[in-house]
């Protein structure tokens, strides 16, 4: 997994509870392990992976007689701020989806009050690559890059075909409404006027598909989110922004062309192409792939990402006068051009 | 008549200094910030060479677009709510292809390596 900056000190929320101290945190989940197992004796290689002010993710092996688990605790000390699932209804999806036949990492234990570690859960740790252009060059070298993506398919086929009963309740926006509140947002007072944005927005207006049955989504599927071996995929990681939706948007999500990862000529995450992960996605679920629903996703999935692009020149004059800020700010005529050749019809 | 060397050739140098002094010598978070300050300088000194020419042209374009004059950010606020209001039909190539246009233009300042904008180099949309 990707290594994030430490955030600054300013981008904690003020009301986060005082960390613990490394001492006191190793005891809390030692303790936490002997009430779910009483055979772990104790705790070890705790290291912090990713640093967010409201998610963090660590990894840490269970010593057990004989044997060592190898485990990712994803917690929140404070409560999770922005629209991701509750770390509870994330473990409890990573677990139906599991059930239903999908590799994810096994959930170990969701944390309980009595824990004292705030919310989150524990999950096996699997080993693999998950950095997407060392994945890239994988299947370059290996040749299994059609593979790969037949394997993606199958995964996307299996989580779209979960019956939802038993799922927490998740999110579900309608297209209309998703497309009125990028309006919103990019219509905001001051924002620069950006007509190959609001050309999309009409051009999608006129394209609302007709509703698909609403299905279990990943919400993020793609290279990066997934740990991948010399074999093959491995698991499915990241179920934070699971939700309620039209399958063709899981379907176009990975192909939008940032998570191409300048692999333009294969647009399922830089290793396959659209037809090999539509026909083995067919074969699972038993209903046909459309392109052109796929295109509108893409378009969606661009200009979502295109207006919160653009809406980051606020932070830079904000809290967040960073050069990284400033440059990431500058990244929206990419979308600009990625929304421009979908609607041409360009691949 | 300014002084040379230009600001393009004092912006080289601070780039260069930024890759290959300061960043060798930094490490982790610091040394990756040390690239994204050498890619900002990079890109401003892109927008000292180019944005004269191409503000210029999309000017132009617009006047033709939208029949009327204007600065370049009141011409694509008045486009921007053409296309929102209806007044502008967002098949017609004409404003297909000065978006396209305009899009080019912003990369080659923004990000000339990104992979859509060179594949949008070499291709002609029929729109």
């Amino acid at each position: 997994m990707a290594s994030a900056p430490e955030p600054a000190e300013s981008d904690l929320p003020s009301d986060s509870p005082p960390e613990d101290d490394e001492r006191t945190f190793a005891a809390k989940l030692a303790a936490m392990a002997r009430r779910v197992d009483p055979r772990i004796t104790g705790v070890s290689g705790i290291g912090r992976i990713t640093a967010g002010a409201t998610l963090q993710t660590f990894a840490l092996d269970l010593e057990a007689p004989n044997e060592t688990i190898p485990l990712i605790l994803r917690r929140s000390p404070g409560g999770r701020a922005n629209a991701s699932l509750s770390l509870p209804d994330e473990a409890a999806v990573i677990r139906a989806v599991g059930e239903h036949g999908l590799a994810v990492p096994s959930i170990w234990h969701v944390l309980t009050s009595e824990d004292e570690l705030g919310d989150g859960f524990l999950m096996q740790r699997i080993d693999g690559e998950t950095l997407p252009r060392r994945i890239i060059r994988m299947t370059e070298t290996s040749g299994n890059g059609p593979e790969l993506t037949r394997q993606l398919g199958r995964a996307l086929a299996r989580v779209h075909s979960l019956p939802l009963e038993g799922l927490p309740p998740l999110p579900q926006t309608e297209i209309a409404t998703q497309l009125t509140r990028l309006e919103e947002e990019l219509r905001k007072e001051g924002a620069q006027p950006r007509p190959v944005f609001e050309l999309a927005l009409k051009w999608l207006r006129r394209r609302i598909p007709v509703p698909a049955e609403p299905r279990l989504l990943h919400g993020d599927f793609r290279i990066g989110n997934v740990i991948v071996g010399p074999e093959g995929l491995r698991a499915v990681l990241d179920w934070e922004i699971a939700h309620i939706g039209d399958p063709a948007e899981d379907l176009a999500w990975m192909q939008v062309p940032p998570w191409r990862f300048g692999n333009l000529e294969k647009p399922v995450g830089g290793i396959g192409r659209p037809e090999t992960l539509y026909e083995a996605y067919s074969e699972e679920t038993g209903w046909p792939v459309d392109p052109e629903r796929v295109r509108f996703f893409r378009v969606l999935g661009s200009l979502r990402w295109g207006v919160s692009t653009a809406g980051m020149v606020n932070w830079l004059r904000g809290h967040d006068p960073s050069v990284e800020r400033a440059m990431i700010a500058r990244r929206a005529s990419e979308n600009e051009i990625d929304l421009l050749r979908a609607i041409a019809g360009q691949e | 008549m300014q002084e040379q060397p230009t600001s393009p050739e004092i912006l080289e140098t601070v780039a260069a200094y930024l890759r290959d002094v300061a960043m060798p010598q930094l490490e982790g978070h610091a040394a990756f910030t040390a690239r994204v300050a050498a890619n900002a300088v990079d890109l401003v000194r892109r927008e000292i060479e180019l944005r004269e020419a191409s503000d210029c042209a999309e000017k132009e374009r617009l006047v033709a677009l939208l029949g009327h004059d204007g600065e370049l950010e009141k011409l694509n606020a008045d486009l921007a709510a053409a296309i929102r209001e209806d007044r502008m039909d967002i098949e017609a190539p004409k404003l297909l292809s000065h978006l396209w246009q305009t899009s080019l233009e912003k990369l080659a300042i923004d990000q000339p390596r990104y992979a859509s904008y060179r594949a949008a180099l070499e291709e002609t949309p029929e729109w």
